[in-house]
C-alpha cells in the first residue's frame, strides 16, 4: 500500500515542507505497518468524500492536507483542512506524520 | 492657487501661461513648495509658506474626518484578552489560563500571547480608532500549546491558535509579536473587506495581516519605517535553519534559503507573480508584491509607518468599494485615492510610485503628480495642434489641449527634457498630461 501526503498552506507556507511525501507500507516495520493498515480501515478512508472543508468563514493560515492511498486495486484521494473534526482522520494523519518524521 | 513671478527659478523650469493677464497655473506639489519655502527669494518664501500653511490646515481638517471619533459609536475601548491552553490537544478554546488584568504567570507562551494581543489592540484603537476586531469591543481569544509540536499559527474564524513548533524547524509561534498581529488582523479583514482566501484577494488578505502585524511590531519597538527590519516571523525559525524570518516585506524572496525548507518563494514584482494552485493559489507567496508596495510607500513617506501609510491601507480595507474578490490593482487604486483624501498630493504620488515600482499601475480617477520621470519619446501631429509624450512608468500621454500652459509650451518642455535627458514632474491622469516641470 502506498500513502502519499501533501500539506500546504499554514502561516509559514514553506515550499520545502509542501512537497508530497510517499510511504510504502512494505518498507515499514511490522508494527507501524499493521497500525497504519488498521487505521486506514477504521477511518473508512476509501469512503470519505474527496473534499472535507472545515474552515469557518474568515479563517486563515490553516493547513490543507491532501492524502492519497493506493491499495493496489484502487487509489482514493481526500483533500481536507484543519481543524480536523473526524477523529479517525486526525489519528491517521498523526500516525502518517510520525512515520514521516521518524522514517519508520 | 498661486504662482511665482519668475518663469525660471533655480529650482525648476515651469512655463506659465499669462494669456489672460494672470498666471492660472496651480497645484504646486507640496515638496516643491517646501523647497521654495526654504530656498526661494523673500517673496517666494512668503507665498510658499502661506500656501503650505493653508495646505496643512486642509490636511488637518481632512484628517479629522475619519479619525476624530474613532470607534466612539461602538463604545469606549474594550480591551478584554483571554488566553487559553489546549494542553497539546486540539480542542478549542481549551482551558482559560490568563484573563484581562491578571498578572503574568510562568508560561512564556501565555504571556507572549497576552502581550501581543494587547499591543495589537492598542495599535488598532490608538492609531485607527478601531475598538477590537469587530469595532465593538469583541473579546480577544488566543489558544497556545495547540497540538503536539504543532508547526503553525492560524485564525480559525473566531480566535487565534498557536502551536509550540517542533523545535527543529520552528520555535514557538508566539515568539514573534508580528505573528500575533498577523492572526488578529485576519479577524479584522474578516469583519471588514472579507477578502476571499484564494488567489489575489487571498494574497491581499495575507498582505493586510503582514502589514498590520509588522506595524504592531514597529510600534511596540518605537521604530520608524527606516529603522524597522520589515521581517515577518523573525526568531521563529529554529537555530540551524538558514534564514532570518519567514518573509521580508522589504526584500520579498530573501527571508530564507535552506536545504530542508527550500528558498523563500515570494515575488517582489508583478512580473514574477506565481500562478500556483498550492497554498490556496499562493496566498502566502504572492503577498510579497503588495507587501513590498507598502514598504516602499512607508519608506518614501518617512516617519512611523503606521501614521501615514498605515492609515491609508486601513482606510482602503474599510472602503465598501473594496470587493471580496478584489485584485491587486483594485486595492492599489483605492490606496491612491485615500492617500489624497486623507493627506495630500505628495503622499498620493508616493503611494502611486510604490505600486508602480512593483509593477502595478493604479487606475486614476483624476490627474495626479508623478515625480522624476524620464521623457522617452515625443510626438506631434503635423499641424502641431496635438502632441504626445512617452513617459517613464506612465506610457503615452497626450498633452491636454486646454492645458493652462498651452500645448506648445508643455510640449516644448517635454522635448527639451527628452533632449537633455532631464527628468520631469508631470501632472497627468491615465490619458492626458496637464502640466509638467523640468527637474
Amino acid at each position: 500500500m502506498k500513502v502519499t501526503l501533501e500539506t500546504s498552506g499554514g502561516f509559514a507556507a514553506l515550499p520545502g515542507l509542501a512537497r508530497p511525501i510517499t510511504i510504502d507500507t512494505a518498507s515499514l516495520d511490522a508494527k507501524a505497518a499493521t497500525e497504519l493498515h488498521s487505521l486506514i480501515a477504521e477511518s473508512t478512508f476509501f469512503e470519505l468524500p474527496p473534499l472535507i472543508d472545515t474552515t469557518q468563514k474568515g479563517a486563515a493560515d490553516f493547513f490543507t492536507h491532501q492524502l492519497s492511498i493506493d491499495d493496489g486495486s484502487s487509489i482514493h484521494t481526500v483533500r481536507f483542512t484543519e481543524p480536523i473534526l473526524n477523529p479517525f482522520l486526525q489519528r491517521l494523519l498523526t500516525l502518517i506524520q510520525a512515520i514521516i518524521r521518524t522514517g519508520k | 492657487m498661486m504662482c511665482f513671478g519668475e518663469h525660471r527659478s533655480v529650482f525648476m523650469k515651469h512655463r506659465h501661461d499669462f494669456s489672460r493677464g494672470v498666471c492660472r497655473c496651480g497645484l504646486i506639489p507640496p515638496h516643491i513648495l517646501e523647497s521654495i519655502a526654504q530656498n526661494g527669494n523673500e517673496e517666494q518664501r512668503a507665498l510658499a509658506q502661506q500656501t503650505l500653511a493653508l495646505d496643512q490646515g486642509i490636511r488637518a481638517q481632512r484628517l479629522q474626518v475619519p479619525w476624530a471619533a474613532p470607534g466612539m459609536a461602538a463604545g469606549a475601548a474594550h480591551r478584554n484578552r483571554k488566553v487559553y491552553t489546549a494542553s497539546h490537544g486540539s480542542s478549542l478554546p481549551g482551558g482559560l489560563v490568563r484573563s484581562e488584568g491578571q498578572a503574568a504567570n510562568s508560561d512564556v507562551s501565555v504571556n507572549e500571547a497576552y502581550d501581543g494581543l494587547g499591543a495589537t489592540f492598542d495599535l488598532y484603537y490608538d492609531v485607527y480608532g478601531r475598538n477590537s476586531i469587530d469595532n465593538n469591543g469583541l473579546d480577544l481569544l488566543a489558544t497556545v500549546h495547540y497540538g503536539n509540536k504543532y508547526n503553525n499559527a492560524f485564525w480559525n474564524g473566531s480566535q487565534m491558535v498557536f502551536g509550540d513548533g517542533d523545535g527543529t524547524i520552528f520555535n514557538r509561534f508566539t515568539i514573534a509579536i508580528d505573528v500575533i498581529g498577523h492572526e488578529l488582523t485576519h479577524g479584522v479583514t474578516g469583519a471588514t473587506a472579507g477578502l476571499e482566501y484564494h488567489d489575489q484577494p487571498g494574497a491581499l488578505n495575507e498582505s493586510m495581516s503582514d502589514v498590520f502585524g509588522s506595524l504592531v511590531k514597529q510600534r511596540s519597538l518605537g521604530q520608524t519605517a527606516a529603522q524597522a527590519d520589515w521581517l515577518i516571523g523573525a526568531g521563529l525559525l529554529a537555530s540551524g535553519i538558514h534564514g532570518v524570518a519567514l518573509r521580508s516585506m522589504k526584500a520579498p524572496g530573501t527571508a530564507y534559503d535552506d536545504p530542508v525548507l527550500g528558498k523563500d518563494p515570494q515575488p517582489d514584482h508583478m512580473s514574477r507573480y506565481n500562478p500556483t494552485t498550492s497554498d490556496n493559489g499562493g496566498v502566502h507567496i504572492n503577498s510579497g508584491i503588495p507587501n513590498r508596495a507598502f514598504y516602499l510607500a512607508a519608506i518614501a513617506l518617512g516617519g512611523n509607518a503606521w501614521d501615514i501609510a498605515g492609515k491609508i491601507w486601513y482606510a482602503t480595507l474599510l472602503d465598501s468599494r473594496l470587493s471580496k474578490t478584489a485584485s491587486f490593482v483594485d486595492f492599489a487604486s483605492l490606496t491612491v485615492e485615500h492617500a489624497n483624501n486623507l493627506f495630500n498630493s505628495t503622499v498620493q504620488a508616493a503611494v502611486f510610485q510604490a505600486w508602480n515600482t512593483v509593477g502595478i499601475t493604479p487606475a486614476l480617477s483624476g490627474p495626479i503628480w508623478q515625480y522624476n520621470k524620464v521623457v522617452q519619446l515625443c510626438y506631434t501631429s503635423p499641424h502641431s495642434m496635438n502632441a504626445w509624450a512617452y513617459i517613464q512608468d506612465a506610457g503615452w500621454r497626450k498633452v491636454q489641449t486646454l492645458t493652462p500652459d498651452g500645448v506648445s509650451n508643455v510640449f516644448t518642455l517635454l522635448l527639451e527634457a527628452q533632449a537633455g535627458n532631464r527628468p520631469v514632474h508631470i501632472y497627468a491622469d491615465g490619458a492626458l498630461v496637464y502640466q509638467s516641470y523640468m527637474v
